[in-house]
């Protein structure tokens, strides 16, 4: 074992070299990569300095313009203002966020945009949505706001020990003041109040940072704001200075405490909610269950061999994975038909934003993440076997693929380059590809008519598209003229055609919560071709055609009512209903037959798959609602864009590099006495290119101080996909060697190292490291004193899923070759072997199986020591007391949860831990060398636990017994007496 | 150990007790001898200038106006400056309450408030009227010629500027009451329950007390007896002071809307619809009327009719109650900025970029402008051949 001085600079040096995106770094881990080269601008606003390549422009301007728009409402609504240019930095869709190096860590599907504090940058990504788009514009500069007022009130106060605002606030305030109240915020209490796991504002604590959460927090601040004032809000964060803690700040300013403050508002959610049952049902008491675990969306229905099947997509293990069931045997286990997030090519279902569907040949069509670009997948179910597969160059993000009757063509809703979302038809055979719209509207969830004349899509195109409503609409494929189906201040998702064409389901949310409703037409039948001639046939002005295999439809009306722009599809015939009357939600509705459909319930906080019968019936039995009236039509909107007093310029990105953390340290050791040193790092502000600093002196006494210098600079360059470092260093210092006990070693070198990703979960790596190096040891002398070369090269796999405390799914490999030579004096001269594998295997949702086979090698002439032993390797035995050049490691353990959650009660208040897992394991392993003969196997046996405390920290304790295997030819295990225990710190393996 | 050390030793703390003790001495008390009234006219005593809170001076102090001096306190000051006899009395969001000589910025004393709270001041014949935002104290009396405080009670936190006039000490008091108090014994004279917290100031006039309301009242009371002669309500709360003139009171709400009133029986005489919602006081010579909006718009009315007569646009909010002084109008703006408008037109005369937003109401004392802002700096302006008629 070596004890360094300066251990902690050490690490740090170690993590400098080979930082966060070189993932070398990390032995482990997955890839963030740069698919795309960007060729960054900077549109300059009067409060903002907005990061966007050209492909986007115009989208940059709209956004620039949303957020100066937020910046003037935010000003007056906090009375303050922020005395920076804040950096906005835009990507056209999600794909390319992911990209992103402005944080090192990876952003999952769900993350809608950040800030960042350091250097107060926002990032946000378009999801083909601007009215989705200004909502995270507004929510991040809610945060910009907030922060920068806290910060400022608690400087002026010279409170410097406040612990900052509580996650619920900060994020439940953003999404209050971005959005106020809506459908889905509304979805979610009332679901969390009528299932009963609404958690108390004194336990927030135990859903940190989890969706409901920020909804929770949400309606909080909207429960603080219409019962004791919308000023409130405001005030918490000015009296922040007056109180040590949040709760104090809460019974200043609204006059209660947590506990008070639950009391109040539970109840008057509960005097809110609980008359709903009267009239309305949840969706577990009146509708068949198809699924029971997990989170099970996009259903996709078909039929084969007289026998029903609904093919889906879930996240019932962690991954999401595609799953297909039988419809007729409720008690069958739905099974695995694709497994996604494992694979470069299927990183990613889409798990709520992108449907599925099925034709009548049992192919199943859905999208993936693969890569730079989503994919388009044609399966064969029946076969398992993936037939085709496509994906456009300037199509980014897809979603929702739909086959055409025939089966030959996919109708689908694409992003491209620049953030526009529209709808797309790719021909089956030839992969050609056809665009339907070319607007910015958000034209989403196509549906193609059973007789092939029309698509019925969700999109913003309506006049109340504005403030973000989606209605139904019909495009009609002969003429390319779009009609209204649905229109008003209200969002309708998720349109499907029942097989005869004659009814056509949806969700909405026109009255409240979102239900299943149908459009049907009850005046008769034509022939599908008519309906077909109809829409070839613009000059059949004003009347009207019911179609046998379609709604009744309007023809286009090209010099009608000039104000009304997308003539409506539905004539007097035509019937809403709302089918389902549900407490919380219902979504994409399939139709199983005419007569049942299966859909996606939300309960419980969770999405099943259920199924409704008799819908004929129950469509009879509704009462009949008023087709949307159509007639407020007066206008196309469009979305603002920078113009007027604000004033706005480009340039052209060029690298200027800022500070990200400058911290200085001192360091005293009982042996090598006192240290000190400072280390910083810049980077640009895209996070393309860093540079690392380290300086650090550890001279004994005066005439050694200058030469005890000790400085490293790294510059990483993350900008490409290829990503690489390069740096130089001067170290000298005095360390211990368990082994070899005192030496001295001086290094003057330089190193390069590149990774690349080949995709998100594999990566090769190498790297050269050239110095002049000397060393001595007390007892044996200068051993080395040449320039000495390493060199090695690795490969990476990591798919792995993570739980609490380590991983819990996946595998995980690493091989590293390399070899070390002094090429002056040949003093060294070793080869190094690294072989790490583990996999995990999953027993159930919540136990794994895993293992760890390890070797390392190094051979040759002065080759360092390997040390093993304790927590992180073998068990149960003293930390690094295992030592050799060469070691083998078997690891075996059963992951089991022991205590999901638990709070310490104190007089004084309680402390909730998070969740306890415990294990069972058996360890096995050696270490050996010329020195120490290999002659028996060292093993341990026992349980352990692991308790998570805040974001990083692991707290370990193991107990169990140590053996010994001797005698290879006929195995003979020596238990040691009594039971070893070990407390510790760090992830599972 | 070391004899050498052992002398360093003492030494090192001989001086840090020393260093101490002082700084506990120069905060424990302020005492000023023989205290030269210069003009009591000219003596800004209170925010808003005199208890109607008009924010008027009738002299000109008009641009070019010189930056005189700069003066750091330990933290921003708050929203008032008092300026009596060329001394400026102003309390930081830190507690300290630093007094500066007008002539010269240098400082003359500082005293430390009650439990290191912010706090606000109002003078009053030699003596100040200390109200602190939070603690147990919150409403204190000063003797200033005695360097020792005559009373300190607790009044409530108080998030508004006192009001002291001969006949009291009024208060409206954070937590839904409006107070007056003897300012010589601190006994409470009256109280009045409201309907909500209170952060706008009292303004007082012909025995009417006026106040804004977080519940969006406006409220006026019987200023002797303590009782409500009326209460309007606005579409929300109401921040800003009221203030007033003759018969007639002038008080912007968060509902954007800007009232005139009747001062006898609360009936709206005019509305004026700014964009955005008004958080700072108006000020008024009798003529004009002129507000800042959350929005950076500052705007002047006709005082009769609420006719816009023009409007000026900031960088950001109008965070200060202007100050009419003759023919020109003051006001700060949180883009940092001290402005000067030709009252009549409403030309930019000058500014002043300051080092931090500016919530510090500018004041008028002598042929000095004194201004704040909020990274703890004072700054005083002149014109370079003193006072001079524009």
């Amino acid at each position: 074992m070596k004890f360094k001085i300066f251990q902690t600079i050490t690490v740090l040096l170690g993590l400098l070299l080979f930082n966060s995106n070189l993932s070398g770094q990390y032995y482990f881990g997955r890839n963030k990569i740069q698919y795309d080269d960007f060729d960054w601008k900077i549109l300059k606003t009067d409060h903002f300095d907005v990061y966007f390549y050209p492909e986007m422009g115009e989208l940059a301007e709209i956004g620039a313009a949303f957020a100066e728009e937020a910046y003037r409402r935010l000003e007056s609504q906090t009375n303050h203002n922020v005395n920076r240019r804040i950096p906005l930095i835009f990507y056209s869709n999600h794909s390319h966020f992911q990209q992103t190096n402005t944080i090192p860590s990876f952003l999952p599907e769900g993350t809608g945009g950040f800030f960042e504090f350091m250097k107060g940058r926002v990032v946000i990504p378009s999801r083909g949505s601007i009215h989705s788009f200004k909502h995270v514009i507004n929510h991040e500069l809610v945060h910009v706001f907030t922060r920068g007022r806290m910060a400022r009130i608690l400087k002026d106060h010279h409170r410097t020990t406040f612990r900052g605002m509580p996650l619920w606030f900060t994020e439940g305030i953003a999404e209050y003041w971005s959005q106020g109240w809506n459908s889905q915020a509304e979805m979610i209490i009332r679901d969390a109040v009528l299932s009963g796991h609404l958690v108390p504002l004194q336990d927030m604590d135990s859903i940190y940072g989890t969706f409901l959460m920020y909804k929770e927090g949400q309606a909080i601040c909207k429960y603080i704001a219409e019962k004791f004032g919308k000023e409130k809000l405001l005030q918490l964060i000015e009296n922040l200075w007056k109180e040590s803690s949040f709760s104090d700040v809460m019974k200043l300013t609204i006059g209660l405490t947590y506990k008070e403050f639950d009391e109040k508002w539970i109840y008057d959610l509960k005097k809110r909610y609980y008359p709903e049952l009267e009239e309305a049902d949840s969706p577990k008491m009146v509708t068949k269950a198809i699924t029971k675990d997990g989170l099970n969306t996009k259903p996709a229905v078909f039929s084969k061999n007289d026998k029903n099947w609904v093919a889906f997509i879930a996240n019932r293990v962690g991954y999401s994975n595609i799953y297909l069931k039988s419809l007729d045997d409720s008690e069958s286990k739905p099974e695995v038909l694709i497994k996604g997030e494992r694979t470069s090519d299927f990183e990613s279902f889409k798990l709520l934003n992108s449907k599925i569907d099925v034709n009548d040949y049992g192919e199943l069509t859905f999208v993936s993440k693969s890569g730079a670009h989503d994919v388009i997948y044609v399966f064969d179910i029946q076969e398992k076997v993936i037939l085709r597969k496509f994906s456009f160059e300037n199509l980014v993000t897809l979603s929702s693929p739909n086959w055409s009757p025939d089966g030959k063509q996919i109708v689908f809703s694409g992003i491209n380059f620049a953030g526009v979302s529209d709808l797309y038809i790719v021909d089956e055979e030839s992969g050609e590809l056809q665009r339907l719209t070319n607007d910015f509207y958000d034209d989403r969830d196509p549906a193609w008519s059973p007789d092939a004349g029309a698509i019925a899509f969700s999109s913003d195109r309506s006049y109340f598209g504005r403030d973000g409503h989606m209605n139904l609409f019909l495009y009609n494929l002969q003429t390319g003229e779009i009609q209204y189906l649905t229109e008003g201040a209200h969002n309708d998702y998720a349109p499907s055609w029942s097989h005869d064409g004659e009814s056509l389901a949806f969700t909405s949310d026109r009255d409240g919560p979102f239900n299943i409703w149908i459009i049907k037409n009850n005046a008769g039948k034509v022939e599908p071709s008519l309906i077909a001639d109809n829409f070839a046939d613009p000059t059949n002005n004003g009347e009207a055609h019911t179609g046998k295999n379609g709604l009744t439809l309007n023809p286009v009306f090209e010099n009608g009512d000039t104000n009304t722009l997308y003539p409506s599809a539905l004539e007097k015939t035509d019937q809403l209903k709302k089918l389902t009357n549900f407490t919380t939600g219902a979504f994409d509705p399939v139709w199983l037959d005419e007569d049942n459909l299966v859909f996606t319930a939300f309960e419980n906080f969770s999405f099943q798959l259920r199924q409704v019968n008799h819908v004929e019936d129950k469509f009879a039995e509704a009462p009949s609602v008023k087709n949307d009236t159509l007639l407020t039509v007066t206008d196309y909107w469009t979305a603002n864009k920078l113009a007027g007093e604000v004033r706005s310029s480009t340039v052209k990105y060029k690298r200027k590099f800022n500070l990200d953390i400058a911290q200085s340290a001192v360091s005293h050791d009982p042996i090598f006495g006192v240290s000190g040193g400072a280390q910083l790092a810049v980077s640009d502000m895209l996070g393309n290119r860093q540079y690392y600093f380290l300086i650090y002196n550890n001279a004994q006494v005066r005439s050694d101080f200058l030469s005890s210098w000790n400085v490293a600079v790294t510059r990483v360059e993350l900008s490409k996909r290829i990503n690489y470092a390069i740096g130089g260093y001067r170290l000298k210092g005095q360390f211990y060697d368990r082994v070899d006990s005192f030496f001295e070693q001086k290094q003057l070198g330089g190193f390069v190292a590149a990774s690349y990703p080949f995709s998100t979960f594999k990566r090769i790596e190498a790297s050269i490291n050239l110095r002049k190096e000397e060393r001595s040891y007390a007892f044996r002398g200068k051993v080395i004193d040449g320039i000495v070369v390493s060199n090695s090269i690795s490969y990476v796999k990591d798919n792995s899923l993570w739980g609490i405390t380590g991983p819990i799914d996946g595998e995980r490999f690493n091989l590293t070759l390399g070899n070390t030579l002094d090429i002056q004096n040949n003093d060294v001269s070793f080869f190094t072997i690294i072989a790490d594998y583990r996999h995990y295997f999953r027993l159930s949702r919540r136990t794994t199986y895993a293992v760890r086979l390890m070797t390392r090698i190094n051979q040759g002439k002065e080759a360092f020591r390997y040390f093993m032993g304790g927590s992180w390797d073998l068990r149960l035995y003293p930390r690094w007391t295992i030592w050799g050049r060469k070691l083998f490691l078997v690891n075996q353990e059963v992951r089991v949860p022991f205590l999901d959650w638990f709070v310490l009660r104190f007089p004084f208040g309680g402390l909730g831990l998070r969740a306890i897992q415990g294990a069972v394991f058996v360890d096995l392993g050696q270490a050996w060398d010329r020195d120490y003969q290999f002659n028996e196997v060292l093993g341990s046996l026992g349980v352990g636990w692991r308790l998570r405390l805040g974001g990083f920290l692991v707290l370990r304790y193991e107990i169990g017994r140590r053996f010994q295997v001797t005698d290879f030819s006929s195995p003979n295990i020596n238990f040691e007496p009594g039971l070893k225990k070990a407390f510790w710190f760090g992830f599972d393996f | 150990m070391d004899l050498r050390f052992k002398v360093i030793s003492k030494i090192k703390t001989f001086f840090l007790l020393l260093l101490l003790v002082n700084l506990f001495w120069s905060c424990r008390s302020v005492k000023i001898k023989n205290i030269q009234t210069v003009s009591t006219e000219e003596n800004w005593t209170l925010y808003g200038g005199d208890p109607s809170r008009v924010n008027y001076r009738a002299a000109t102090l008009a641009p070019p106006l010189e930056h005189v001096w700069t003066y750091k306190a330990t933290s921003a000051p708050g929203k008032t400056l008092t300026v009596a006899n060329g001394l400026i009395y102003f309390v930081t969001l830190d507690g300290r309450l630093d007094i500066v000589k007008i002539e010269t910025g240098e400082k003359f004393g500082r005293l430390k408030t009650a439990g290191h709270f912010e706090a606000t001041c109002a003078f009053y014949q030699n003596n100040l009227i200390i109200a602190s935002r939070y603690g147990d104290k919150t409403l204190a009396a000063y003797d200033l010629e005695k360097g020792k405080y005559l009373w300190k009670i607790n009044a409530g936190d108080i998030a508004s500027e006192p009001l002291f006039t001969s006949e009291g000490v009024f208060v409206s008091a954070l937590y839904n009451h409006i107070d007056k108090y003897n300012w010589e014994s601190g006994e409470r004279i009256w109280t009045f329950k409201s309907g909500g917290q209170h952060r706008s100031s009292p303004a007082l006039s012909q025995n009417t007390l006026v106040v804004g309301c977080d519940d969006g009242t406006i409220y006026a009371l019987n200023a002797e007896k303590g009782t409500l002669k009326w209460k309007v309500a606005t579409g929300a709360s109401v921040f800003a002071t009221p203030i007033i003139q003759s018969e007639n009171i002038f008080v912007g709400s968060s509902d954007s809307i800007f009232y005139s009133l009747n001062l006898e029986n609360g009936e709206i005489v005019w509305e004026f619809q700014a964009d955005r919602p008004i958080y700072e006081a108006a000020a008024t010579d009798g003529e004009h009327v002129v507000f800042g909006a959350s929005d950076g718009q500052f705007y002047c009315l006709d005082f009769e009719s609420g006719e816009e007569l023009w409007s000026f646009k900031a960088e950001s909010v109008v965070s200060t109650a202007p100050l009419i002084s003759g023919d020109v109008v003051f006001f700060g703006s949180l883009d940092r900025h001290y402005y000067c408008l030709d009252l009549r037109n409403g030309n930019k005369l000058w500014s002043f970029e300051t080092k931090g937003r500016i919530r510090t109401s500018p004041v008028l004392w002598g042929k000095y402008i004194i201004g704040a802002s909020e990274n703890r700096f004072l700054y005083a302006f002149s014109p370079p051949d003193s006072l001079s008629t524009y």
